[in-house]
């Protein structure tokens, strides 16, 4: 125990208060600045050490972009590409660079040798600060002008568009501008999302059966001095479109080079008088509403005369007809009369459901609109039954009639494949039992009728002629003749419609003169089937086997009018 | 004993900070390789695209079948040359023929 110091200052009273706060104050502060302390540290920890949050262990690697030369590609059904984006380098020159003109443009006009010299050297001497040479040069081109190495030229890189299938596809593709922009076709029906995607766009046709239409239409346009003509095909089942050609074509790659007409798309754009193909919908129509039997037929003996018009027969029997034998002899008489038993509002209602009234709905901007009778009178309706005084496009026949052969279910034509499996949405508009009728009956016309040249073995073609005087600015003109014809295959179990029409054909020598559409369109179908019915999957089958004979047999009532005949055709 | 205790702070700072520039170094040349990686990647990819479009114009239907008229023997199949399964003779069984089943070589 120490002594207390004698010195020791009493503090009492102020002094000793004021300590007081000021040691308190001191501890106050010391207290504050430990917590702080102590949260940085739990912080620090926390960020550090327990969260793994903040920054990843991992970095993520930046990904590479994905490589995209601006509108997406147009593919057809297995993927081979129909048109694709380029980049490709432009020449551009900058004159005031340019040293030695002359020599610049001696060179210049050697490796690209569609360019004059004196062109050049008016552009290189020009002051300017900028000219093109020239747009899009081939990887070749493009190398050989950089060996050349003349200063003051330079290269742009810019996006084109290839059609690598040239004409192949050039209606349904149509074409895009230099600038990127679709101008026709697919190609500006569907712009924004081409330009917008990196998804090709899949449609629903295959260029090696396309490459077969297109090159049997083009022999049948040749050999008979045709104007044009147009082929079709389609899947009955879907309303898909296999195969879509318009002669004349044009080249997508440079479309400016071709006249205005040849960009005319016959197969959707154009409407025509169809002539007697549209003699299948008149039976439908008739036999599905039950004015028409089998087993009916009218009297084809003479011609019939409504006001100034006259109603006759092509390929003239001048007798009662029977409902199979009007088919098979397409005769004009017994198919008006046939529709004056449907009546005119009965065809109107049957013609709109097939979709015959309407713009068809297929995925291209040039679609016409059908052209119809205003008012529509019984002379109309007896015309339309043979297929004049009404004009719808092809691609509104073929629907139409894929409509009548598949079991009588209307799927819309369609130029996109189906995403998935889905099976395809239709409308049933006929009877099945209508369906199997009227392809007994195109089945006749193929094996005794006016399309006897349709015929391609083991794959049981049934089809129909046409043939119609096109109206000219007086009148229907006698010579131009609008030849075509609509097969299906096989005739059994329908998988596929083809349409061939030809546009004003010149008879020759091996078809006696004649133009019409059993001269002129069927033997084109029968090579298109025969080439094509393999590739697309039908597998052919013996035309006399007794189970096809059975399911064709079709029973051609006899001239003496009600009496049942006793001949049973099973061609 | 407090010398040491600094001296080994300012080795551990200096040893951490030595350390975090060879880790920035190295993800900065890693960063490099990549975007060089990337960019070869991509234009891998213009070629690739560049070499379809050849492929897709080299494959023509036109120039194919003239080429295979030139040098194949081949010509297209008939219908004779298509058989059926059904057609085919059992072992004892004669051939029966006709339509139905699957299509050989198709």
């Amino acid at each position: 125990m120490t002594p207390k110091p004698i010195a020791t200052a009493h503090l009492d009273g102020t002094a000793k208060l004021s300590l007081e706060v000021g040691r308190n104050r001191l501890l106050l502060g010391g207290t504050l600045f430990a917590v702080a302390f102590a949260a940085i540290a739990f912080r620090l920890a926390d960020v550090s050490v327990i969260k793994t949050a903040g920054e990843p262990g991992v970095a993520a690697a930046a990904p590479a972009r994905a490589f995209t030369a601006g509108r997406a590609d147009i593919v057809d059904r297995n993927g081979v590409i129909l048109a694709t984006s380029l980049n490709t380098a432009s020449l551009y020159a900058n004159p005031r660079h340019v040293l030695d003109a002359r020599e610049a443009a001696r060179k210049l006009s050697r490796v690209l040798p569609e360019l004059r010299a004196a062109v050049l050297l008016s552009k290189l001497t020009s002051g300017r600060s900028f000219v093109w040479i020239k747009r899009h040069l081939t990887p070749r081109q493009h190398n050989s002008v950089l060996r050349q190495g003349i200063p003051g030229l330079y290269f742009q890189r810019e996006e084109r568009r290839i059609y690598p299938q040239g004409r192949l596809f050039s209606h349904l593709l149509g074409f895009a501008g230099t600038d990127g922009i679709g101008l026709a076709g697919v190609e500006k029906k569907f712009n924004d999302s081409l330009r917008a995607g990196a998804k090709p766009l899949v449609l629903s046709v295959d260029t090696r059966i396309q490459h077969i239409l297109a090159q049997e239409l083009a022999a049948a346009v040749g050999e008979f001095r045709a104007a044009g003509g147009t082929g079709l095909v389609m899947d009955t089942d879907t309303g898909e479109i296999i195969a879509m050609a318009s002669l004349p074509d044009f080249d997508p790659n440079v479309p400016h080079r071709s006249p205005a007409k040849a960009l005319f798309n016959r197969a959707t754009l154009g409407v025509y008088e169809m002539g007697s193909t549209f003699k299948i919908f008149t039976f439908a129509m008739a036999l599905d509403s039950g004015a028409v039997r089998m087993s009916g037929g009218f009297d084809a003996s003479k011609p019939i005369r409504v006001a100034r018009f006259r109603i006759t027969d092509y390929h003239g029997k001048n007798r009662w007809l029977s409902v199979p034998e009007i088919f098979m002899y397409s005769s004009n008489i017994g198919a008006a009369k046939m529709s004056l038993a449907l009546g005119t509002r009965g065809q109107r209602d049957y013609l709109g459901r097939l979709g015959l009234l309407t713009p068809a709905s297929v995925e291209v901007p040039e679609v016409g609109a059908p052209l119809l009778p205003s008012p529509w009178r019984e002379i109309n309706t007896m015309t339309i039954g043979y297929g004049h005084g009404i004009a719808v496009s092809p691609v509104q026949l073929i629907e139409a009639v894929a409509t009548v052969v598949n079991g009588g279910i209307r799927y819309r034509a369609t130029v996109l494949k189906p995403l998935g499996d889905q099976p395809a949405k239709g409308r049933r508009v006929l009877k099945r039992r209508t369906s199997r009728e009227v392809r007994k009956l195109l089945r006749l016309v193929v094996t005794g009728g006016t399309g006897r040249q349709a015929h391609a073995p083991g794959y049981l073609v049934g089809g129909k002629t046409g043939t119609a005087d096109k109206s000219g600015a007086r009148g229907y003109r006698n010579k131009a003749l609008l030849s075509s014809f609509v097969g299906v295959f096989p005739i059994t179990a329908p998988r596929y419609v083809v349409l061939v029409m030809i546009d004003e054909p010149r008879g020759n020598k091996r078809t006696f003169g004649y133009a019409t559409g059993g001269w002129v369109a069927a033997p084109a179908v029968s090579r298109f089937i025969t080439r094509a019915g393999l590739l697309l999957g039908v597998a052919p089958v013996d035309e006399e086997s007794a189970q096809v004979r059975r399911a064709l047999r079709i029973r051609i009532p006899t001239a003496a009018r009600g009496r049942r005949g006793q001949n049973i055709a099973s061609f | 004993m407090r010398g040491r205790v600094t001296l080994f702070w300012i080795l551990l700072a200096a040893v951490v900070g030595f350390g975090l520039f060879q880790v920035k170094y190295k993800v900065q040349n890693l960063e490099d390789d990549l975007r060089r990686l990337n960019a070869a990647i991509t234009a891998e990819q213009e070629q690739l695209h560049v070499l379809s479009a050849e492929w897709a114009y080299l494959n023509h239907p036109a120039r194919l079948q003239e080429l295979s008229a030139r040098y194949l023997p081949l010509r297209p199949p008939t219908v004779d040359q298509i058989g059926t399964l059904d057609g085919l003779p059992h072992r004892t069984q004669a051939a029966t023929g006709g339509a139905g089943g699957d299509v050989v070589g198709r």
